[in-house]
């Protein structure tokens, strides 16, 4: 059997992994470009519905709090005054759940 | 050239050229160690900033609630509408678009101005705050380029002029930071504000933040609610009462005061004229044309308007007399006439002399020679450190901004003629919320409380800090205190104020006109009328009522006396006093 030479075995092996090697690399550049093109397009995407979400809080939050104005303005003692006055209400003319002091003939 | 020389000239070359790249390749490296290395802090800020934005998180301003939990203090959302010039396109649009959300009376006022903003060369410019959410999304809806909004909270008082000088109001500092001016807003503004927060994020080239970058916030602490002492009934009664009043009797101004004067704690404190904290500009006019003069309307009267109390001192004298056991209500004296102190003469308000008086006689007749007798059996040492133990001549400690304090003459250097008027409440300067704490002190039985007006502080988890009343001190036994109760109702039901007594309720208390002083004297048209009582059977309040130079009677019996009685009519209403008499 004839055997090759070590340094021209060696260089045949170095070779062909440089092949081997180049082609892995260009394979892991394809799937990184390409994994990074939908990962950024999906951070892309999350951005755009983080965005929304933190508008719609914005909106919920300005709801709340004209909400709660109109709750306060409703209930203060001015604008009720007015509705009680518009409904037909009458000032009080005198006290309510007065209690008198008793006499001798209720304490016994 | 032979081989030789050319192999030596080439080789010389060679050394130079890897000497020049050696050179360079130091240089660079020297560099990057420079800005990599030595001042690697630096750059890294310089890029840190360039990609990273910070947006700070204003804090929300605490609410001051009423004792019922009502909001008399509060927030609502609001926008700054703000341009950015370079990125506009159809100026006139824009501004076209801007002003049509204006009233039609302002829009051209509107429109001037907002083209004299856009006329700056500037990059951003604010145009218009306080913009409700309507109003934003009406704007947003034209979608115009180079407009945004920021958010700005903005104080909103939902009861409108209601308690306005206790609350004070919010507006911007010299620091550009908003905080508050006058009353609760002012006293509390350390627990109110709280503190802003900040988030920190990473931004790509066209300014939207980034997931994978860097993300940091500090949430904001929102500021502490205030729960107030005062009662959202019996402010509403106050207010329309005052109103009725001054407008009644034509004064210049008017204060009531409704306090608890067994824990000292404030349930209402009006002042007319008043102002809207929430929309201040707009009322000042009003205000103005009002008085008639030029008036600083955030000021509280309460207790900043120091005046001469007048006969409402008296009670005060008698207290010191009993009290040392120099008098009793028995105590017989004699009034034949106006009396000379130093070279001044003393009389009665109304120039008459019953001759054989007693103390209680010398209430119902508020009688002037028989104050100044008592005060000068009481002596200078003993009236002033008494009128300074019922808290006249000090600060009350009140939790207001803006108290001043009382003046009492030293008395080292008073002579007996101010001894005989300070002892009928002239020649001393109290405010009128001092005045009703004094009377408070005999309400009391003879203790001293501070005016509360906060009950608690709450903050933004439900926790809370009570506030207790406090305790300032005896001043009278329980015996004078007693006592005293009893001659003021005597002088109520037999003095200058009977013919407006309140029916069914028993009123302890004393009615004070003095004439206000003026250069060289005092103008006897011109007077402050006041009535300080109490219902000493519920001693469910007490109330002082002052008038500033009523128009209608210079009398406090013709002024303040009526509005007192139909004001504590509508409060004992209110409370559902059983009648007591």
């Amino acid at each position: 059997m004839r055997r090759i030479p070590a340094p021209v075995a060696l260089k045949c092996v170095f070779l062909k992994d440089m092949s081997k090697l180049l082609k892995i690399s260009i394979g892991v550049f394809i799937a990184s470009f390409l994994t990074q093109v939908v990962v950024s397009n999906n951070m892309a995407l999350k951005t755009q519905e983080l965005n929304k979400v933190d508008h719609e809080i914005a909106q919920v939050k300005s709801q709340i709090s004209e909400v709660n104005q109109e709750i306060y303005l409703t209930s203060s003692i001015t604008g009720m005054e007015e509705r009680a006055h518009s409904m037909g209400f009458l000032p009080m003319d005198k006290p309510i759940n007065s209690v008198t002091s008793p006499t001798i003939a209720r304490v016994f | 050239m032979s081989a030789l020389e050319l192999k030596k000239s080439c080789d010389k070359r060679f050394f130079a050229f890897k000497l020049g790249v050696s050179i360079l390749s130091l240089i660079a490296v020297a560099r990057l160690f420079s800005i990599q290395i030595l001042l690697h802090s630096n750059y890294s800020a310089r890029a840190y900033d360039q990609y990273s934005n910070y947006i700070t998180i204003n804090a929300k301003r605490g609410e001051i609630l009423a004792v019922d939990g009502y909001p008399l203090a509060s927030n609502q959302v609001s926008y700054l509408l703000y341009v950015e010039p370079k990125k506009i396109k159809e100026k006139q649009k824009l501004i076209e678009s801007v002003v049509s959300i204006f009233p039609s009376e302002v829009a051209q006022k509107e429109l001037q101005r907002i083209k004299d903003l856009l006329d700056l060369n500037l990059y951003w410019i604010a145009l218009e705050h306080n913009l409700t959410p309507p109003q934003k999304e009406e704007i947003e809806k034209m979608g115009l380029e180079g407009v945004g909004f920021e958010e700005e909270p903005v104080r909103f008082y939902p009861e409108g002029t209601m308690l306005a000088h206790v609350l004070g109001y919010v507006a911007e500092q010299d620091d550009g930071k908003k905080g508050g001016y006058y009353g609760i807003e002012a006293a509390f503004n350390g627990d109110l504000e709280g503190r802003p927060g900040k988030v920190t994020e990473e931004r790509d080239a066209l300014g939207l933040s980034t997931l994978t970058g860097g993300y940091s916030k500090v949430k904001p602490l929102d500021g502490k609610s205030v729960e107030l002492t005062i009662d959202r009934a019996v402010q509403h009664i106050i207010e329309k009462k005052l109103k009725e009043g001054v407008e009644k009797y034509d004064a210049a101004d008017g204060v009531i005061i409704v306090s608890n004067p067994v824990d000292g704690s404030i349930l209402g404190m009006a002042v007319f004229p008043t102002y809207d904290p929430g929309n201040r500009n707009l009322i000042n006019e009003v205000v103005s044309e009002r008085s008639g003069r030029k008036l600083s309307e955030h000021v509280n009267l309460a207790i900043s308007s120091l005046y001469e109390p007048g006969s409402v001192m008296k009670p005060l004298t008698l207290s010191a007399a009993i009290d040392l056991g120099k008098a009793t209500p028995e105590t017989i004296y004699f009034d034949n006439g106006p009396v000379n102190y130093s070279g001044y003469i003393i009389d009665n308000w109304d120039g008459k002399h019953l001759g054989q008086m007693n103390l209680v006689l010398l209430l119902q007749k508020s009688n002037n020679i028989g104050a100044a007798w008592v005060g000068h059996l009481v002596g200078v040492e003993a009236l002033s450190s008494y009128f300074r133990k019922f808290g006249i001549g000090g600060l009350s400690g009140v939790s207001l901004e803006g108290e001043e304090t009382g003046i009492l003459r030293d008395p080292k250097e008073a002579t007996d003629v101010d001894l005989a008027t300070m002892s009928f409440g002239q020649g001393i300067l109290a405010s009128p919320l001092q005045v009703l704490f004094a009377f408070n002190t005999i309400a009391n039985g003879g203790v001293l409380y501070k005016p509360q007006i906060a009950s608690k502080i709450i903050d933004n988890h439900g926790k809370f800090i009570k506030v207790e009343p406090k305790e300032v001190g005896r001043v009278i036994k329980k015996e004078t205190a007693d006592t005293m109760v009893d001659m003021l109702i005597k002088a109520v039901d037999g003095g200058e104020s009977k013919y407006f007594n309140i029916k069914n309720y028993k009123v302890a208390g004393k009615t004070g006109t003095a004439q206000i002083a003026v250069a060289g004297g005092y103008d006897p048209k011109k007077t402050n009328a006041t009535f300080v009582g109490f219902l000493p059977e519920s001693k469910k309040f007490s109330m002082i009522v002052k008038l500033r130079e009523p128009q209608t009677s210079p009398y406090a019996a013709e002024t303040a006396v009526p509005l007192w009685m139909e004001t504590a009519g509508e409060l004992a209403k209110y409370y559902s006093l059983p009648p007591d008499k």
